[in-house]
């Protein structure tokens, strides 16, 4: 939902964005979240970018250092421009956060970067299954330290450096600013303990700081801290009270990984949730409800704040599209609810035994043939996400192949070199190991360049394949909310069941009296017991079916919604990352370029 | 096998010249014809790479024989304009052994001369005759012959003319004749006393605590360290430049995966991003394929010659084993006649004894003294023509090395322009599909 919510807030036509306040509201509210974005720690590409960027510079040689400044996803252009910098936010959200989101998630087996993979055996199986994980791995490795990286010392990559440096600014196209009208950063976490009936546990809370603008929050400015649970039930009391809407997707819980709470863990989740709010707020009628400006606003434990409570205890009154609690407590209807409950376990006779009692009417028909799309279009998301993966992977293979090859070179030259200062400059021999040692370190500093400069831009690659990634995890939450539809209908359905049921019965009763002499009379009580039940049942069909269109006029529009977000999204996606592509194999083909020539040079010179 | 080209006798055309559109074969590269080098190359190479005087081509490989004893024999066409050679011209046909055998000839009569490797041999490759090995074995053939024909000694060789000139007859009756001249039963009594003898003399130079090498040029010893070095530093670059090309032909099928199945989620999405998806998936093919085709070209044009050069170790390193050799030899010539001295010596100082004693222990140390003659002037030879080789390899090699480099450059970096052209042209086409 990131990633969807992004792109319409950041699409280069806002105007035209559906989702969007109008223009006016737009720079009113420009303040705060300026503001919001000089903070340090509240930096859009935050501080999981600029750990990243640290650790690239202490682990990495001082010329990589200096490359680390001028990453195009981070580094100077966020701070000078936040609003408009044309790779700033977006990017590095993409790129950082995820990347970083996605070091956590390297549970793959062949995931070469040690620690985070290996301690997070499934992590990342089980939030997509068989879903990405590996191709994170790139990024993972090349924030964490180079492993067995066998260039260190600097000259060799500080002659590398200088040359290509400027023409390495990406100039991808202009991200325009993201200026939702709500804000919100998971900027830390931090463990807390608790002792409840005298057993002490921990647990991590995080700080959501939250700036808008909007009228209807209380604040412009807030910061809470929340724990998973909380998180939890604001997903729980938004899919009660908004049925029918696609919620952005939590994180999966897990306990023993909770309770270990290692810092890559913690991180993961972290940006996890980071993903769970923005999608919130990006979207067009979530960011506005009272739970989540309860979730943002209320600066105490939520547990304990009576406005929250409100807001759970409401959740019941508003149910959409459910039995009200009378119907459900008759005896007959328990005996429905659980043949329906059985029903629900075998979908395929569920669907059966609708088409035979109910004619489906047919904007039903299409949502259903809606939701076995999103099926099958998950399938294919992740099939997709697959060979983005081993794109990824082979990249990086590539890259690791111009890494040793430039390592090998420059050490053969290096050898050239050292025998040939023993031989005398000035001998015709030394003047050949020269000439070798010259070519061979050309050679292998055009490798080692390839490989630096193609690291960032794959590093970038990956950033952007996520969001394939972010649009399969999003259909789960799509089936759910049109799942919301189906059971409201079948709650509408078996609510006309039992009014069915009641009016027989009724009629029933009716003529047997009729047939009595006086039993008219002696069961009037009856009647009106049983005619106060139908009305009420009435009553309840009508909500029902009110609340059945209600969602599922929400479901056509979330569908369309997604849709719309999804195009764009994985249309910019394609476009980044062949823009990415076609950069970076462009200053590749410059240093091929430029070290033929130094080997054009080398061989006339040798030639006299 | 049986649908193979190759496999049936007498094909004319087999894999001799290569169909269009496959990359040239390196020797292009390492011989630099017109093929790779432009008119930057030109001047550059005429001197040592490629004779003036010799064209020779390896061609049409052709299976004979079945089964444990089939074997390839290779059309050698060679021309000439060196006078020693009646005909300008000649064809001959030629199998594997025969390469062999004039390596071996060469490698015997001029010991000290670095004489170019043959390809590898490969009995388990050989006998499942894949059209790939046997099209790289023709090509390093055929580098091997021009090699020879190049080089400023070699090319005057007979075994060079008869390699070349003489019929498959003449051809079989020559090589009898002189296997036989350099005697089977002989030489291996010969090399027996040898052993014994070298074995003698490591057990003096254990006992006297010195080796050969002392008595060794102290720079040749520099040199001798440096090519083994360098040969391991060969085998690592090969092994790694093997390893990128691979890994770029590994990215060219992922990237073409990756568009497929971007392709199919665009088909199954309607609307635009159907048609982003399928621009995207044509051009993963294409670029696929680019990088298919770079692969192969770049596993001829800069794999092959480095290993090639590791090849070239090889002789490199059988010229330093005859060169301490013939240092041993004649450490042990020296040995010989220093005792024949010591006795003669001591015969005519020992009073009464015969005259004809006296004159065979002259003769004796004239002998020795004549095989010390003849194993310095073998040695010196080794040494005079080891620095001229050696010196020749070394710029031979440099020149080799850059061009080599140059060209896995220029193939790179088409290679990467060529994909930053076709991911480019799919940024651009993907713009109007965005959605307004």
């Amino acid at each position: 939902m990131l990633r969807a919510g992004r792109s319409v807030l950041c699409s280069p036509r806002p105007l035209e964005c559906p989702f969007l306040s109008s223009p006016d509201r737009r720079s009113e509210r420009r303040d705060p979240i300026r503001q919001i974005a000089k903070e340090p720690g509240m930096d859009s590409d935050g501080p999981i970018a600029l750990e990243r960027r640290k650790a690239a510079a202490s682990s990495l040689s001082p010329a990589q250092d200096c490359m680390g400044q001028d990453d195009p996803l981070g580094g100077p252009k966020v701070r000078r421009d936040n609003e408009g910098g044309p790779l700033a936010g977006p990017s590095s959200e993409g790129g950082a956060t995820e990347a970083r989101r996605g070091e956590a998630e390297c549970g793959d087996p062949d995931c070469s970067s040690g620690g985070a993979g290996e301690l997070l055996p499934e992590v990342g199986r089980t939030r997509t299954g068989e879903g990405p994980g590996a191709w994170f791995t790139y990024a993972d490795a090349m924030i964490g330290p180079p492993r067995g990286d066998p260039i260190p010392t600097s000259p060799v990559i500080s002659e590398i450096t200088p040359a290509g440096d400027d023409d390495l600014q990406v100039n991808l196209d202009a991200h325009v600013p993201a200026s939702a009208s709500v804000h919100v950063v998971v900027t830390d976490a931090r463990q807390v303990e608790e002792t409840r009936l005298g057993v002490k546990s921990q647990f991590t809370t995080y700080c959501v700081k939250t700036a808008t603008d909007l009228q209807s929050y209380s604040f412009t400015e807030q910061s809470v801290w929340r724990r998973f649970r909380d998180f939890e039930a604001l997903h729980k009391v938004l899919h009660a009270n908004h049925r029918g809407y696609f919620i952005p997707p939590l994180p999966d819980k897990n306990f023993i990984q909770a309770k270990m709470a290692n810092a890559d863990f913690v991180q993961m989740r972290k940006a996890e949730l980071n993903c769970f709010l923005r999608g919130l707020v990006a979207h067009p009628f979530l960011y506005e409800t009272e739970e989540l400006r309860v979730f943002l606003g209320v600066p105490q434990d939520l547990c304990s704040s009576s406005e929250w409570q409100e807001v759970v205890q409401r959740a019941g009154a508003r149910n959409l599209g459910r039995l009200s609690p009378r119907v459900d407590a008759g005896p007959t209807s328990t005996a429905t609810e659980l043949f329906e409950k059985m029903r629900r376990m075998g979908s395929p006779v569920k669907k059966e035994s609708m088409k035979s009692k109910h004619g489906i009417p047919e904007d039903e028909r299409q949502l259903r043939q809606e939701s076995t799309k999103l099926k099958q279009l998950e399938t294919f998301l992740s099939c997709t996400c697959e060979k983005a993966r081993g794109m990824v992977q082979a990249l990086e293979g590539e890259l690791d192949a111009h890494l040793e090859m430039g390592a090998a070179l420059v050490a053969f030259a290096r050898y050239e070199d050292k025998v040939g200062a023993q031989c005398g400059q000035f001998t015709e021999t030394g003047r050949h190991y020269a000439t070798r040692a010259a070519t061979l370190q050309k050679a292998g500093y055009a490798s080692l360049k390839v490989h630096q400069v193609c690291q960032r831009f794959v590093t970038m690659t990956a950033g952007r394949l996520i969001s394939l990634h972010e649009q399969l995890n999003l259909v789960p939450s799509g089936l759910l909310g049109l799942e919301d539809r189906e059971h409201a209908l079948d709650a509408v359905h078996r609510a006309e069941a039992v009014l069915e049921r009641k009016r027989l019965r009724l009629e029933e009763l009716r003529r047997d009296s009729a047939k009595k002499l006086g039993g008219a009379e002696a069961s009037s009580k009856r009647f009106a017991e049983l005619e106060f039940e139908i009305g009420s049942l009435e009553r309840d069909v009508e909500r029902l079916t009110g609340d059945y269109k209600v969602i599922k006029q929400r479901n056509q529009t979330e569908l369309a919604r997604c849709r719309e977000t999804r195009h764009v999204a994985l249309i910019g996606m394609a476009r980044k990352v062949a823009q990415i592509q076609a950069e970076m194999n462009k200053s590749a083909a410059e240093a091929w370029r430029a070290m033929a020539e130094h080997l054009e040079k080398i061989m006339a010179t040798s030639q006299k | 096998m049986e649908g193979d080209p190759l496999a049936t006798p007498g094909t004319s055309n087999g894999a001799g010249s290569r169909p269009a559109g496959q990359p040239p074969a390196y020797e292009s590269v390492v011989m630099a014809d017109a093929v790779s080098s432009s008119s930057l190359a030109a001047g550059r190479d005429s001197n040592y790479r490629k004779s003036s005087e010799f064209e020779i081509t390896v061609t049409d490989p052709v299976k004979q024989g079945e089964r444990v004893a089939a074997y390839v024999t290779y059309k050698v066409r060679s021309k000439t304009s060196m006078s020693q050679y009646k005909q300008g011209s000649s064809e001959v046909i030629r199998r594997f052994r025969d390469f062999a055998w004039l390596y071996d000839k060469l490698h015997e009569r001029y010991k000290g001369i670095i004489i170019p490797p043959l390809p590898e041999k490969n009995a388990v490759q050989k006998y499942q005759m894949s059209t790939e090995f046997i099209e790289q074995r023709r090509r390093g053939l055929q580098i091997f012959v021009n090699r020879v024909a190049a080089h400023p000694k070699l090319k005057y060789s007979n075994e060079l003319q008869l390699f070349l000139e003489a019929t498959e007859d003449v051809w079989m009756m020559e090589v009898a004749r002189m296997n036989q001249e350099s005697g089977g039963a002989k030489k291996t009594i010969n090399n027996t006393m040898q052993f014994f003898k070298d074995l003698g003399h490591s057990a003096t130079n254990l006992m006297a605590g010195k080796s050969d090498d002392e008595e060794e040029d102290p720079d040749y010893l520099k040199v001798r360290e440096y090519l083994v070095h360098l040969e391991s530093h060969l085998i690592e670059a090969h092994r790694q430049s093997a390893r990128l090309i691979r890994k770029q032909g590994e990215l060219g099928i992922a990237v073409g995966e990756f568009g497929q199945a971007a392709e199919k989620l665009g088909k199954f999405e309607e609307g635009s991003l159907q048609d982003a998806f399928v621009h995207l998936g044509n051009h993963a093919g294409d670029l696929s394929t680019v990088s298919r085709d770079s692969a192969n070209s770049l596993s001829y044009q800069f794999e092959a010659p480095l290993k090639e050069f590791t090849r070239m170790m090889k002789s490199v390193r059988a010229v330093m084993a005859d060169r301490t050799n013939a240092l041993s030899f004649l450490q042990q010539a020296k040995a010989d006649l220093d005792a024949k001295r010591v006795k003669m010596n001591k015969l005519k100082s020992t009073p009464g004894i015969k005259e004809e004693k006296v004159v065979e222990a002259e003769r004796e140390r004239d002998q020795a003294d004549l095989r010390l003659q003849n194993a310095r002037a073998a040695y010196e030879t080794i040494v005079e023509r080891m620095n001229e080789e050696l010196a020749r390899f070394q710029k031979e090699r440099a020149v080799e090395m850059s061009q080599v480099l140059r060209d896995f450059a220029l193939a790179q970096a088409q290679l990467a322009s060529e994909t930053a052209r076709s991911w480019s042209s799919l940024v651009t086409e993907l713009q109007p599909a965005a959605p307004a």
